[in-house]
């Protein structure tokens, strides 16, 4: 199956070089979790990232399906 | 009071056209006259005014934006910024110059050498200085009419934020940890007011108005155990982020106030200057 996977801030740098604000399409397998995405993209188990399935924040190990948006960015809490 | 509204219109000056409106405008020193011969403080002499369709000249680009009445409303509310550093200082310095009549603001710190960079408050002159009182003095030479209270504590949990800020209409998230953030909000649902919340790191900057309803950065983050702090503590805080994040913030508790716009609820607004995006993320 397809998921689009929006990488935003310095997590880009985990994603081929893309037009500005394009997701990444990705193809995997049927009841693939969030985690193994992360991995796939090579981002370190330890980042601390926030993520979101389409408009739902969600945890690592949720499962995708077809057409999900993937959204990962940093947490940012500097005032 | 005997007499006031001609006073006014003898002391406000010819009609004239401001933004497109037709209307009188008084300047400050005869508005200050106004404010002494009855006996009232520089805010309420100014909503005197207004309501008498007489614009203080100081407002003179507000009125496009906000209208007679948005700026009544702007000086007639109580805003509670908390924190009062980075985004604090923009944020207080804008809010002052638009007219917003009280801010509470909350902040234990003092000015260190390392906020020079970008803290609006923050000079070379009063390092060392507690910010909340900074923030009174810089206030009180912008815009008289604006009266900040200040409490310079040190914030531990929900319950004290209540306190605090109970009174407020809206509630300004400028502080840098994100455990205190989650009490904010916690706090702005007990007190059902809206909390606009803003936050930076490096180049990447965030922006969200939160409804006491709305699940905000409680959804957020609040499922998982919460980092003190984010991304910032790798990417410091330079100068442009914060006034840009701080200016959005601005715009959104004006906007609440004089009741004008779309707020940006249930969208968090995500920039990334860097790489020279903005996008809007559902929440």
């Amino acid at each position: 199956m397809q998921i689009q996977v929006k990488l935003y801030a310095m997590l880009r740098r985990y994603g081929p070089p893309l037009p500005r604000g394009a997701a990444l399409p990705l193809e995997v397998a049927g009841g693939t979790t969030v985690v193994k995405v992360l991995q796939r993209l090579g981002i370190p188990d330890h980042m601390p990232l926030v993520s979101m399935i389409n408009t739902r924040v969600c945890k690592t190990d949720d499962v995708l399906s077809e057409g999900d948006t993937l959204s990962l960015f940093p947490p940012v809490a500097g005032g | 009071m005997s007499g006031m509204v001609e006073r006014l219109q003898a002391l406000a000056g010819e009609d004239t056209e401001v933004c497109k409106e037709r209307c009188r405008v008084i300047d400050l020193a005869s508005l200050n006259l106004f404010a002494v011969e009855y006996g009232l403080t520089r805010r309420e002499a100014e909503i005197a005014a207004l309501r008498e369709r007489v614009l203080p000249a100081r407002y003179m680009r507000n009125l496009g934006t906000v209208g007679f009445d948005g700026q009544i409303a702007l000086l007639e509310a109580t805003v509670g910024v908390v924190g009062a550093g980075g985004l604090g200082g923009w944020i207080i310095e804008g809010l002052a110059r638009m007219g917003a009549g009280r801010l509470v603001v909350v902040d234990s710190d003092v000015f260190g050498e390392n906020n020079l960079n970008r803290q609006a408050i923050c000079r070379e002159d009063n390092l060392g200085q507690p910010k909340v009182e900074a923030a009174q003095q810089r206030v009180a030479a912008v815009n008289a009419a604006v009266e900040v209270i200040a409490h310079q504590v040190r914030l531990n949990g929900p319950q004290m934020m209540v306190e605090l800020l109970t009174g407020c209409d809206v509630l300004v998230d400028a502080l840098d940890s994100l455990p205190t953030r989650l009490d904010l909000q916690r706090a702005a649902r007990e007190l059902k007011v809206p909390l606009v919340h803003g936050a930076i790191a490096g180049y990447v900057g965030q922006v969200m108005t939160i409804f006491p309803d709305d699940g905000g950065l409680l959804r957020l983050y609040g499922e998982r155990e919460v980092p003190q702090q984010g991304i910032e503590v790798q990417w410091g805080n330079p100068a442009a982020t914060p006034m840009m994040v701080a200016s959005w913030q601005i715009a959104e508790v004006v906007k609440l106030l004089a009741r004008r716009g779309e707020p940006l609820r249930c969208r968090m607004l995500f920039m990334d200057s860097e790489g020279g995006t903005v996008d809007l993320l559902q929440v």
